[in-house]
């Protein structure tokens, strides 16, 4: 997953982005303005983006608005330090999915931002289910047949972002795009790596293959159907 | 206490007056109707006494003596008082009366010729004598030997009395009526004249600090006396409500800068603690907090300030006996920002010719010195200069700070000098700066009676400079040598 952090505070950002990296393994960006953020949101796609409402150059909630006018989907989690009704009411409706108070928790925000990241893609709880593949996003797990695997933190990457979107096809590009940062375009080999260690780990020795690889097309998880 | 009603007082004063008019109407009005009566009264008096007097005649026959016809005597003015005559001639003797008359009448007026007013059994008369009125022989005309004749002819004045009552009455029930009319009107324009100043007082219990809108009813605007008091509610309204929203947003960005600070913290402490670290790593955790924790204190401490220089020129200025030398603060400015100008590559130029004293505290002075500068370097960029100038004028001293820096959007310029100033934010936050420097630095200026003032053009730079009223005790130096210095 990939989530851009726009706020002005450059401690805050660091350790929000931080928090999200050791405990979520996702990729962070940070914009420190208004004008940047709202240029990063719309030329990268992001799982998520974390935004702060005082910034300079170009207002939070203005930057929202727009971005929302330009038809971006990605969920949005604000970060306030006001919290009288009336803003929280006019934040939510310029297209907010989730707003937090400072100071926050980052327990909390860490626990919000999974969620919006899963009601974005369709998944209800934090537990994925592909056949008798089990991703649990919270501790990070992934069990098959009731056997834990043992995943490099890359690998798990990789599994959670196929795994939220079951049975889609999701391109290589698409999976640098969400997994890595600014420079992914050097490691577009790599995701070929990780793949065939997924496969080696998930799908060896089992009776049905999990992991489904769709000439130019992409990868697939999805279960249920007869061996190939 | 008891209210006094402006309708109450309008209308009893309208109506006092009118009650003054009326009774004043009334005694005019029964005079001059008397009088006009009376002259009637006289007129027809005197006729009727001359049409007695025409009753008189000779006997036909050149018989000597007079003779009277008492059926033609003129018809009573009263009917139930009729009028009392008597016409008499000493030569020859002769007399003739009417029935009533009394000789009692004249006893009291032996000599009189004219009207008199008297009264005879309770009733009020008014009496005519007329002397010597000459009875002419009709067939002869006026001889020599013609008899004069005196006429006494008087009539009651009841009439005249009651009509002058009369009338009287009238214009007094006339006025009565035009005095309740009046009353009544009075009352009713007083209060309806009052009713923009109730739309007024009700517009302006409708304020309260969620609602500021304040519109003067129409009808206030165009009352001649109502106007200036709806203007004063508009302007007084309009003052309190810059001040109050002013006040509402320092308090919304301070508390918005202290809960960043907390946010930080708590944030940097909960990311310490999320997953077991080497202690390399809570080492530098720990220096990390620390730095927060400085800003925090930094924010804390520059919020006191500013609150304290605003308190300060809010009670009216300072009256510090103390007395500061320019120059020396300049010279201490400089060198305490040293080092941030070194770190960001920038020359810092003090060019004085001498400046003078000012009564003032000298870290204060050096505190604007420092915040100005802080801010020209912060937009300045690396290897350009910034200059302080210490200038003597006529009526104080002119101290400039100018940088060749970004400059500051013409937008924005008006504002600077705003507490939590929003146009600058990302520039202040880079340098760990809270957009106050510049608000403390008016503060403390117009504390002492000084006023700080900014010019900019985008990409060029910035000048602010600021002027300050010298101490009454320094003597003026006659040193105009400039002496750059440079750090």
């Amino acid at each position: 997953m990939r989530v851009l952090v726009i706020e002005d505070e450059r401690r805050l950002a660091e350790n929000v982005a931080r928090s999200l990296k050791e405990n979520a393994s996702w990729v962070v960006d940070i914009a420190l303005d208004g004008v940047n953020g709202l240029h990063l949101a719309g030329s990268v796609a992001y799982d998520l983006i974390v935004l702060d409402l005082m910034l300079p150059k170009l207002d939070g909630l203005e930057l929202l608005r727009r971005y929302r006018q330009e038809g971006h989907k990605t969920p949005v989690l604000v970060l306030t330090a006001r919290y009288e009704k009336q803003s929280i009411v006019t934040l939510l409706n310029a297209g907010a999915d989730d707003y937090l108070a400072k100071p926050f928790d980052l327990g909390e925000f860490l626990a919000r931002a999974k969620a919006l990241v899963r009601r974005a893609k369709g998944q209800p709880t934090p537990m994925l289910v592909v056949g008798d593949l089990e991703v649990n996003t919270v501790e990070r797990t992934v069990r098959r047949s009731g056997r834990d695997l043992t995943l490099t933190p890359m690998e798990y990457r990789v599994l959670e972002y196929l795994a939220h979107r079951p049975r889609a096809v999701v391109s290589k590009t698409e999976l640098l795009e969400h997994l890595y940062d600014y420079n992914w375009e050097k490691f577009s080999n790599v995701i070929e790596v990780y793949i065939s260690g997924l496969r080696r780990k998930i799908d060896d020795g089992a009776p049905m293959k999990l992991i489904h690889t769709m000439r130019g097309q992409g990868y697939a998880l999805r279960a249920g159907e007869a061996k190939r | 206490m008891k209210r006094l009603s402006l309708t109450g007082r309008l209308t009893a004063v309208v109506v006092g007056g009118q009650l003054l008019l009326a009774v004043g109407l009334v005694l005019v009005g029964i005079t001059f109707a008397r009088r006009q009566l009376l002259a009637a009264f006289d007129m027809s008096l005197q006729g009727k006494a001359r049409a007695i007097a025409a009753l008189v005649y000779y006997p036909p026959d050149g018989e000597p003596g007079l003779l009277f016809d008492n059926d033609e005597a003129p018809p009573s003015f009263d009917a139930l008082y009729p009028d009392v005559y008597q016409v008499k001639s000493s030569a020859p003797q002769f007399e003739a009366h009417s029935k009533n008359f009394d000789s009692a009448f004249l006893a009291a007026e032996p000599a009189r010729q004219d009207y008199w007013n008297f009264s005879w059994k309770g009733v009020p008369y008014r009496g005519l004598i007329l002397r010597n009125v000459a009875i002419r022989d009709e067939e002869t005309g006026p001889t020599d030997t013609d008899v004069a004749v005196d006429v006494f002819y008087a009539a009651p004045t009841l009439d005249i009395t009651r009509r002058a009552d009369e009338v009287g009455l009238m214009v007094g029930g006339a006025s009565l009526l035009l005095l309740i009319l009046t009353g009544l009107l009075a009352a009713w324009a007083v209060r309806r004249g009052l009713w923009p100043l109730r739309d007024l007082a009700g517009e302006a219990a409708a304020i309260s600090v969620k609602n500021w809108d304040f519109r003067p009813p129409k009808d206030a605007l165009e009352t001649s006396e109502l106007a200036p008091l709806a203007q004063a509610i508009e302007t007084v309204l309009s003052k309190l409500e810059l001040a109050f929203v002013q006040q509402r947003e320092f308090l919304a960005d301070a508390a918005h800068e202290l809960k960043t600070s907390v946010a930080i913290l708590k944030s940097t402490f909960q990311s310490l603690l999320q997953k077991p670290r080497s202690p390399h790593e809570y080492r530098a955790g720990l220096l990390d907090l620390l730095g927060d924790v400085d800003r925090l204190e930094e924010l804390l401490n520059r919020m006191l300030r500013l609150a304290r220089a605003e308190q300060q020129a809010a009670d009216g200025g300072s009256n510090t006996l103390e007395v500061a030398d320019l120059a020396s603060t300049c010279e201490m400015a400089v060198a305490r920002i040293k080092s941030l100008a070194a770190a960001r590559g920038v020359e810092v130029q003090l060019a004085s010719n001498g400046g003078g004293e000012v009564n003032a505290d000298a870290d204060d002075l050096e505190l604007v010195w420092v915040n100005l500068l802080e801010n020209a370097i912060q937009h300045s960029p690396p290897s350009s200069m910034v200059r302080l100038q210490v200038q003597r004028e006529a009526n104080g001293a002119s101290i400039s700070v100018q940088d060749w820096g970004t400059g500051i959007d013409p937008e924005d310029l008006p504002y600077i000098f705003e507490r939590f100033r929003r146009g600058d934010r990302s520039r202040s936050r880079e340098t760990g700066g809270f957009g106050l420097g510049l608000a403390i630095a008016k503060a403390i200026v117009e504390a002492y009676g000084g006023n700080i003032q900014a010019e900019s053009t985008l990409h060029e730079g910035t000048r602010v400079w600021v002027r300050l009223p010298l101490s009454r005790q320094a003597e003026p130096k006659s040193s105009p040598v400039t002496s750059p210095e440079t750090s």
